[in-house]
């Protein structure tokens, strides 16, 4: 099915994959510079800075940890740019739509799913320098805040839609052979 | 179960011959039934899933033929 509204498609898919790159990038600022990785690391881990100590090896494993997080949202905004970039070009009923939603959807999921064990690693990660290794931490922590919440129900809800939408193209590819 | 003869049996478009004893071409038939000619000769080739009782009701009052004339189970 073919549209003549391109010029938005055209625009925001590269916007939406700078956007994912800019995230990885921020990521990388953040653990690059002490004051600002002992910010995030708190922010991560949920420990007090006072539990541990910064070195270039924890800020090394924390900035990998909270990466591989990152690149899951990356993945789906770059799937989000596919769907722009088929827009432009007119494609917006198709197969190829459903199972892009699907994939942000997924990708959407997975990295509500991923914070508990993000923060899990980070806090290990922090404190695997601690000496005695009794001062090694494990932070387990179970909270529903709405943030999280929102993006684990809008990553089921994409999924959802992406179902849907796969069944009414299918209908619509039939009902478009019959005269 | 289904016999060999049930399965090889299948529906045949004969629009072109109906076209052809009308003399007829697909073009103005497909202006009188307010179709484009890509679909007619879709319709004629028999590469469509289908066929609505309107387009067949159309076709039959412009061809002045019965539906069996057009449609065929061979």
């Amino acid at each position: 099915m073919k549209t003549q509204k391109s010029t938005l498609g055209f625009w925001i898919s590269p916007i939406t994959k700078l956007l994912g790159i800019a995230l990885l990038l921020i990521n990388s600022f953040y653990w690059s510079i002490p004051e600002m990785a002992e910010y995030v690391a708190s922010a991560y881990s949920g420990i007090s800075p006072s539990h541990y100590t910064l070195t270039t090896v924890t800020r090394f494993l924390g900035w990998l940890i909270t990466t591989l997080q990152i690149s899951v949202l990356t993945y789906g905004l770059f799937t989000v740019a596919n769907i722009f970039r088929d827009f432009s070009k007119g494609i917006w009923f198709a197969s190829s739509f459903s199972n892009q939603l699907k994939r942000f959807g997924i990708s959407l999921l997975v990295f509500s799913l991923l914070s508990p064990i993000v923060q899990v690693l980070t806090g290990l990660a922090l404190t695997y320098t601690n000496t005695p290794k009794t001062e090694r931490m494990i932070v387990l922590s179970f909270n529903i805040d709405g943030k999280g919440a929102t993006i684990f129900l809008i990553g089921i809800l994409l999924i959802l839609m992406g179902k849907v939408i796969t069944e009414a193209t299918r209908l619509a590819d039939e009902n478009s052979q019959i005269i | 179960m289904v016999s060999e003869s049930m399965t090889e049996k299948q529906i045949i478009v004969t629009l072109d011959v109906m076209l052809a004893k009308r003399k007829m071409r697909s073009k103005e038939l497909s202006q009188r039934i307010g179709i484009s000619v890509q679909n007619v000769s879709l319709l004629k080739s028999g590469k469509v899933k289908g066929i609505r009782f309107q387009t067949l009701a159309k076709i039959c009052e412009v061809l002045d033929c019965q539906p069996g004339d057009i449609i065929t189970f061979e």
